[in-house]
């Protein structure tokens, strides 16, 4: 396990194809947001660039892995599963044992520093199922950050016992009235929340979308799953691949 | 729209319905999902721009929407399509200049006129990428947030407006949060042009279930453009 903690944050970005300097992953990715934003996602892709550079971020990162979130998690061989199935050897990734129960705070986590970098002191996200809300949630109310959850009207009802979580957490939960009442609306209610008080806000995107650098970033803080368990499988399985 | 003419507008904005208007307030909201609910297309928006033109040649009409409809479509369709119904200019609020090159190439080349924003948060760098990639009109927007907000900082937007003239010959327009009589002088005084939506989409709004509307009905849906051009004509 010692060496598979010291391995833990360092993203080799070499191994990527993209994004290019624009932000572009072949003809998909880029910069699609209203001109009141676009100062603020220069900023951020500036700032990451120079902390993602930076070891000592990495290493702030990886500590709040190891002691807060729970890491490295484990890799499990599900045999009665794979008995079942009757084909391919069943592994399981246990990300719902990481803190708050699932890989989003990998991402919220990361961001959260950035955040803190950035000297921002009010936090927003929007979320879904309510895991990467209960995730934000967590990483605000860690750093003592203010923050407000965006999250569809149909998915508060559906999703109650995660509105709870992040009310427990101290987070502010704001339902959104418009559209088809789900994520694609939280976001873009999360997006108008932005250009109104960007100055003094970070917005927590918790999936690979929104304007560049957001897919790279979270890509990069979700590689952490990928890594451990690559060593985890050359430990358990003697091979990765 | 022909009252709207009427009644005192030199160009009319017209929105193309799309279902994540993420940069629009409740009002453009709700009018958006009203459009849609009753199945409006970016055809039927292009449509509506040709049969106003059999009677007017001269009044300008300017699309504004979101990319997404536009890439649907496919850019070289609706640039000839938008030109062809009698379109002068387009604008996408949430396409930034240094996406643009292609759909800007392709509407140049149908003499449709690309409009772009500058907001208060616009770097002072950035500005001649915008006006480089501008043409038409520059669209400043008047306060951080969405549209029909309330706060506009007119300090703020003297500012701004001051040292973009000193960037770009394009004539400057001033929208977002503009709602009536007293903030289109205010506003009018510092800009070549004002920009009002939500006030006149949420009087509309009162009509949306009428399949008929008297005269009467049509001039108090647009009385704020009404008193708007009047308090503008008044600067002069």
């Amino acid at each position: 396990m010692a060496k598979l903690e010291e391995s833990a944050a360092v993203v080799d970005t070499a191994v990527f194809d993209g994004p290019d300097a624009s932000g572009h992953f072949g003809p998909y990715g880029g910069v699609f947001v209203g001109e009141t934003l676009i100062a603020a996602v220069e900023e951020l892709a500036q700032v990451y660039e120079k902390l993602s550079a930076d070891e000592s971020f990495w290493a702030e990162y990886d500590s709040e892995l190891k002691h807060y979130v729970g890491r490295p998690s484990p890799l499990y061989f599900a045999e009665r599963l794979t008995d079942s199935a009757g084909g391919a050897k069943i592994y399981l990734k246990r990300e719902d044992l990481n803190h708050t129960g699932a890989h989003k705070v990998n991402n919220t986590i990361g961001q959260a520093l950035l955040a803190k970098h950035m000297g921002k002191t009010r936090i927003i996200a929007e979320t879904g199922a309510g895991q990467h809300g209960v995730a934000s949630a967590t990483v605000a109310a860690k750093l003592g950050l203010e923050c407000h959850v965006y999250m569809g009207a149909e998915d508060i009802i559906r999703q109650a016992p995660n509105v709870y979580r992040m009310k427990l957490l101290g987070a502010n939960v704001i339902s959104v009235e418009s559209g088809s009442r789900t994520l694609k609306d939280a976001m873009n209610e999360a997006l108008r929340d932005w250009a109104t008080n960007v100055d003094n806000t970070y917005y927590i995107i918790g999936t690979v979308a929104g304007p560049h650098p957001y897919p790279k970033i979270v890509r990069d803080f979700q590689c952490v799953i990928g890594r451990e368990a690559r060593e985890q499988s050359l430990e358990q399985i003697g091979k990765a691949s | 729209m022909h009252k709207l003419v009427e009644q005192g507008a030199d160009i009319i904005e017209l929105g193309i319905p799309f279902s994540d208007p993420s940069s629009d307030g409740p009002v453009i909201q709700r009018s958006v999902e009203r459009a849609l609910a009753k199945g409006t297309t970016l055809n039927q928006v292009l449509e509506l721009v040709a049969q106003f033109r059999e009677t007017d040649a001269d009044t300008g009409i300017v699309l504004m929407g979101y990319l997404n409809p536009i890439e649907a479509m496919g850019y070289k369709i609706f640039a000839q399509a938008a030109s062809s119904s009698g379109v002068d200019g387009v604008l996408t609020v949430d396409l930034p200049p240094m996406e643009a090159a292609e759909l800007n190439s392709v509407m140049r080349a149908n003499q449709v006129d690309t409009i772009f924003l500058v907001a208060p948060t616009t770097r002072e760098e950035r500005v001649a990428s915008i006006t480089e990639h501008c043409s038409g009109y520059l669209y400043y927007v008047s306060l951080k947030g969405v549209t029909g907000a309330a706060l506009i900082d007119f300090d703020s937007v003297t500012a701004n407006i001051n040292k973009l003239r000193g960037m770009t010959a394009l004539p400057i327009v001033i929208g977002f949060g503009i709602k009536d009589a007293q903030s289109a002088a205010a506003m009018g005084k510092l800009a070549d042009g004002v920009i009002i939506g939500s006030a006149v989409v949420e009087k509309i709004a009162l009509l949306a279930d009428q399949v008929e509307h008297d005269e009467q009905q049509l001039s108090d849906t647009i009385k704020v453009i009404t008193e708007a051009r009047e308090a503008l004509d008044k600067l002069v």
